[in-house]
């Protein structure tokens, strides 16, 4: 199947839907959101994303907790994550970076911009999974 | 006691005629040589201000000058004959027959000190400068004393005594060799120790286990150069009770010097409270960060899809309200950020990365970054092309966020067409990064206050401009940490020069790690930091 399979990780509904509406505009891309870190684990395995979306500061399990939970588990491992965040200073994303995020999307986002941003993280991404396996 | 005092005792002794008869003379003294000036003496003994009393050596009084029925209330005739301690009358049970004692001694004893009472009952602190009366032959014939009221010294040491006690910061002194050698009531209270438990013991008792060694050396280090560190700017410490929990203090150490060395005089405050409120306001900061930034990343990124037409075309007027939604959105969220920054510097929970930076290539970027900015008011900027490397110890992102603030400033109060030029300048010791506009220049009464937070010329500039006034209070505090200076001046020709100037470092240094660079009490808050994030 060509097209990016884009899972989105935010607990504010209207971020959410604005991110959908900005990666829609992209025929390429398709979104599966979810409003939790926990939701996320579950529906992972079942939809397996090309790339995941997650936001920082969330109740109950928070972006870095959701990050570490996907990096233990097969099959999930080598999925790459991207922050969306407003905690975006150069020190936050050295940090989230050495968490083993592959980028950091500042809030407030450019939703006009975000698709090409998004397919950017995907694509070095993809090309290394290829070469390293997953595992 | 003063030499004149020693002397004037001694030649009362030679005066004195001691009953039942025969010259006298002081220990020490020779034989009286001039006893034709006896009754002379005698005349000014009597009549000086200080006390004088002599006993024979049954404690019996012989002499009583004016100064002593001054002090006492007795007239010499109720005075003389009567015993020492019947008339002066020694206040504690304890003490009784002490006087008496001394005075029978047959040496000198300087500084007797004893509570006793006048004539009317006060009771009146007394300090008795003692000297044995002997005849020329050596017989031991009785004493004479200087007396002096010593109530009020004694009051206010007393009093001194009990503030230091009453202190409700803890109060402590340690000697040389980190042994305690004084505490006050605070310091039981904080520590849990009784005051004996805690004096002649080391110190580093107070401190967990695992801090002993840092602390003898930064201990050692203060006993060799002791400098006064006030409150505020003391150490934050670690703390350990008698029960092993463990507290945060502040320290503040003075050096007392005295005649056998140094004693070091620490005050000590427990800091619980101030470090559980630092943390709620942090808490408190990063929830209003996210609340309020989450609406408006909702707001911006809404507008910013209409505007672009993603949804379909808007009507000229719709298009024209959707973009001054947009601008003033992007100014709120600048604001946010600005307020929370400053509240993070100031704070100090910001990590300074020192780092050897080439001030220059710093400002090329930061123009890189505003050229936009510039181009949108009809700016033109640049940078001096004569500009030095500028070498300096400093974090490249904050040293790049106050050439940034710097610039946008220039360019807000620049009208359209007018240049921004920004220069960097060195010399043997310091390196200069200058922003010039050609604005209006700053008023004179604004200028007192241009780096404080929310400072604006005045409100309709403010509306006209737009900002809360915190970019150069950002500059101020960034440069403040990065141990430099800010200032501003007239530029030849019209507009303003705002220079920041910082100490120029030369590449052959060492990389300091970042303790070397800041403050112990920073590198304590980022170590906070580091494990909340």
């Amino acid at each position: 199947m060509s097209g990016l399979r884009v899972m989105l990780v935010d607990d504010e509904p209207f971020i959410r839907e604005l991110v959908e509406i900005s990666l829609a505009l992209d025929p390429d891309i398709s979104v599966k959101s979810c409003a939790s870190g926990r939701e996320a684990l579950t529906e992972v395995d079942q939809w397996l994303p090309d790339l995941i979306l997650l936001d920082v500061m969330m109740p109950d399990m928070d972006g870095p907790q959701t990050l570490t939970q996907l990096r233990e588990r097969n099959g999930t491992a080598g999925i790459p994550v991207v922050f969306m965040t407003a905690r975006a200073q150069n020190r936050d994303i050295v940090h989230f970076l050495t968490l083993g995020a592959v980028g950091v999307i500042p809030k407030p986002f450019d939703p006009v911009g975000l698709a090409n941003e998004v397919k950017q993280y995907a694509a070095p991404a993809a090309a290394n999974m290829g070469g390293v396996g997953v595992g | 006691m003063p030499d004149w005092i020693t002397r004037a005792v001694e030649g009362v002794g030679r005066a004195l005629t001691v009953r039942p008869g025969g010259p006298a003379a002081v220990d020490g003294g020779g034989p009286s040589q001039d006893s034709g000036r006896e009754p002379l003496y005698a005349a000014a003994i009597h009549s000086w201000n200080l006390a004088f009393v002599s006993t024979d050596r049954n404690g019996v009084i012989t002499g009583w000058n004016r100064g002593a029925e001054n002090l006492f209330g007795f007239g010499v005739t109720e005075a003389v004959g009567c015993d020492v301690e019947a008339v002066l009358r020694p206040y504690r049970d304890d003490e009784k027959g002490m006087l008496r004692q001394q005075f029978l001694a047959g040496q000198r004893i300087p500084n007797f000190p004893m509570v006793g009472f006048t004539k009317d009952n006060t009771p009146i602190h007394l300090a008795f400068d003692i000297s044995p009366l002997r005849t020329p032959d050596s017989e031991h014939v009785g004493a004479s004393a200087i007396v002096r009221d010593v109530t009020e010294q004694r009051l206010a040491e007393e009093l001194f005594g009990l503030a230091v006690e009453a202190c409700p910061s803890g109060m402590m002194m340690i000697d040389r060799g980190g042994r305690i050698v004084m505490v006050n009531r605070e310091i039981e209270r904080l520590f849990g120790y009784r005051r004996d438990e805690l004096l002649s013991r080391p110190v580093e008792l107070l401190v967990p286990a695992n801090m002993r060694g840092l602390h003898v050396a930064l201990r050692s280090e203060f006993a060799r150069q002791p400098e006064s560190r006030k409150m505020g700017k003391g150490r934050e410490l670690i703390a350990v009770r008698r029960d092993g929990s463990e507290f945060p203090v502040e320290i503040a150490l003075n050096a007392i010097h005295i005649r056998d060395g140094l004693l070091i005089l620490a005050v000590v405050v427990d800091i619980t409270e101030r470090k559980q409120n630092e943390k709620l306001k942090d808490e408190f900061v990063a929830t209003v960060s996210h609340e309020l930034r989450t609406p408006l990343t909702s707001i911006s990124a809404s507008l910013a899809l209409l505007a672009a037409g993603k949804v379909g075309d808007l009507p000229p007027l719709a298009q024209r309200l959707v973009t001054i939604a947009r601008t003033d959105g992007e100014r709120l969220v600048r604001l946010v950020n600005d307020i929370l920054e400053i509240e993070r510097i100031e704070s100090g929970s910001v990590l300074f990365q020192f780092k050897h930076v080439s001030t220059r290539a710093v400002v090329e970027h930061a123009l890189e970054a505003n050229r936009e900015f510039a181009d949108q008011a009809g700016i033109k900027l640049r940078l001096e092309p004569s500009s030095k490397q500028g070498e300096v110890l400093a974090d490249p992102d904050r040293l790049a966020q106050v050439v940034t603030n710097l610039v946008a400033n220039a360019i807000k109060f620049s009208q359209s067409g007018e240049e921004v030029v920004v220069s960097v300048d060195e010399d043997e010791s310091r390196v200069r990064m200058s922003v010039r506009d050609h604005g209006p220049g700053i008023p004179e009464q604004f200028r007192q206050r241009i780096f404080s937070k929310f400072a604006q010329a005045d409100g309709s500039n403010a509306r006209q401009k737009g900002g809360a006034g915190l970019g150069l209070s950002i500059v101020k505090q960034i440069v403040d940490r990065l141990g430099g200076s800010v200032g501003f001046e007239p530029a030849l020709g019209g507009g303003t020069v705002f220079f920041v100037e910082l100490p120029r470092a030369a590449r052959s240094e060492r990389e300091p790690t970042v303790d070397d660079a800041v403050p112990l009490a920073v590198a304590l808050h980022t170590e906070t930091e580091r494990t909340r994030s």
